[in-house]
């Protein structure tokens, strides 16, 4: 288990002031502590999951890659920033040969629901898209979650090891 | 917010170290990683019209983060004036309304630099479709020289390109661009990934060593990671058709580097090689031309780690897409994924396709419309 940092206030160093070192571990070793490991999620879907046709389906996660924060709820797929920051996510959307669907790939928060990719795809191959944003969450409350589109029904996400749909956050900015 | 500054951590000696001395270094550096320059905006606002095989600029009229005032819409909506000197991640996409002409959507990125010209750089380009919302994707290190205020003009911009005249959508979807200080221009290359211990506690003493260990170094390699992007410059060779999507997909080699700060990546083999561990964010982008037997293509990201697939080679595909199957068509795909790797563990750009004639198919050659491969280290 990595240790659990928190984002740092710019530190002051006050003149005059004989620092502890407990002082200095909070003004630098958790500084850049914080800076050099961020905070991450990772989380593929391994098993089949039926997606909605000419719709949103928010995918659920079944393989937590890592998650050392604990912000992931597999009922409901949303991920909750342990703090205020600007997180980039990214997700991947690989679906299940069979039909040949328009697929895309998008994210979700409290205030918006966007797709950032989406295209055709063929019945032959496992079809994929991939969304990235930048998404500004405040810590204790806001959450990201991926989603699929597809403008079929019956298809269903890919079980293929190599092409597994996915999502990762990790802390940008304060 | 004052624009950051770049942070030079000294070599300490032995002695005292005045108290704003520490805030010169620390501070500054925590100000600037804790808040780097980015951007994020879309259009929602205005329905863009594309002119037919045009490429243009995206305009973005909505600020969704800027935390140093780059968007700048009084001189050009579409632009992002980067704050600080530095590399900077660009990603972006464009939804473009169903279209009944049979055609071709593309994302780019495109960007100015020390008053250079202004070139464009290919991601997705896929067809359109007559019944759903079709969004190209695309992502681009983009090497800004010159900070806001310099007046050198440096930007970077998300654009977008459609084989007839369309529109672009901005509800529910929208085009959506970021852009983000990921590393600056030139420091200090093969430090360690720092390992921030907790402070001496007396009897022990803070040695000069330590600090130049653990706050020098830490801050260098914190303001200077391994970044690395290389593209197909060469348009020699093909891609052979194949009937299935591959455990391990065919090596496109990209022979030419843009970027590569640690000297990681190989362009007679392709590989690039991790030289810290960490979490890297890594893009792959398969751009080739396409024809009238073309189905679809797809890009990947060979991975040789033990922590992945037991420690066997294989190609994380970000699945495949129809391709364009016109004569000389300039079909894109992207695959892009944050990897956990050891150092030594390795990357390579992989390239799918598959053709009715089972024919293959070739390379633009070139640094815009080219196959690409970037990776990043992102943290620990």
């Amino acid at each position: 288990m990595p240790t659990l940092w928190t984002p740092p206030p710019v530190p002051v160093f006050p003149a005059g002031y004989g620092p502890l070192p407990a002082d200095m571990d909070t003004w630098i070793q958790n500084s850049l502590g914080f800076q050099t490991q961020g905070i991450v999620f990772r989380a593929e879907r391994h098993a089949s999951q039926s997606l909605t046709g000419a719709g949103n389906t928010t995918i659920l996660w079944d393989d937590v890659i890592e998650d050392p924060y604990s912000g992931y709820n597999s009922g409901t797929g949303e991920w909750t920033a342990p703090y205020s920051g600007l997180y980039a996510v990214s997700v991947t959307i690989v679906t299940a040969s069979g039909l040949a669907p328009v697929v895309g790939a998008g994210i979700a928060t409290p205030e918006t629901i966007y797709k950032t990719e989406a295209a055709g795809t063929s019945s032959a191959f496992d079809g994929g898209a991939s969304a990235a944003q930048l998404v500004p969450m405040v810590g204790g409350s806001d959450w990201a979650a991926g989603f699929a589109f597809v403008s079929v029904s019956s298809v269903t996400t890919s079980t293929t090891s190599g092409l597994y749909s996915s999502i990762e956050i990790s802390f940008e900015s304060q | 917010m004052p624009n950051p500054v770049i942070p030079s951590p000294p070599v300490w000696a032995s002695g005292p170290i005045p108290a704003p001395e520490l805030r010169a270094v620390v501070s500054d550096a925590i100000a600037l990683l804790s808040k780097p320059p980015a951007f994020a905006g879309q259009q929602t606002t205005t329905n863009q019209t594309l002119t037919a095989n045009t490429t243009a600029g995206i305009t973005l009229d909505t600020e969704i983060y800027d935390n140093y005032d780059g968007h700048i819409t009084s001189i050009n909506a579409a632009n992002y004036y980067p704050a600080l000197p530095g590399w900077y991640l660009c990603e972006g996409s464009v939804p473009i309304v169903p279209s009944t002409s049979s055609s071709y959507a593309a994302a780019l990125i495109g960007g100015i630099q020390n008053n250079g010209t202004l070139t464009y750089y290919a991601g997705m380009s896929v067809p359109n479709s007559s019944t759903s919302v079709i969004i190209p994707a695309a992502a681009k290190l983009m090497l800004a020289e010159h900070g806001l205020g310099t007046l050198h003009g440096d930007y970077v911009q998300l654009a977008a390109e459609n084989g007839a005249a369309v529109t672009v959508e901005n509800s529910p979807n929208a085009p959506y661009f970021s852009a983000r200080w990921i590393c600056a221009l030139s420091g200090t290359s093969g430090l360690a990934v720092p390992s921030n211990p907790a402070w001496p506690v007396p009897p022990s003493y803070v040695t000069s060593a330590f600090l130049n260990t653990n706050v020098s170094q830490a801050i260098e390699f914190l303001i200077y990671p391994p970044i690395m992007e290389a593209y197909r410059n060469s348009s020699s060779g093909s891609l052979a058709s194949q009937s299935s999507i591959p455990s391990a997909g065919t090596t496109i080699v990209c022979d030419t580097k843009v970027v590569d700060n640690y000297t990681a990546f190989s362009t007679s083999t392709g590989t690039w090689t991790a030289p810290a561990a960490g979490r890297y964010w890594c893009y792959g982008c398969l751009n080739v031309v396409t024809n009238t037997n073309s189905n679809v293509i797809g890009a990947g990201l060979t991975v040789t780690s033990a922590n992945y697939n037991g420690g066997t080679t294989y190609t994380i595909w970000g699945g495949t897409v129809t391709a364009l199957s016109a004569a000389s068509s300039q079909s894109g795909a992207i695959v892009r994924k944050r990897l956990r790797l050891n150092a030594g563990d390795t990357i390579a750009l992989a390239g799918f396709q598959n053709s009715a004639s089972s024919g293959a198919i070739g390379y633009f050659g070139g640094a815009s419309t080219v196959p690409r491969l970037i990776i990043v280290w992102e943290g620990s």
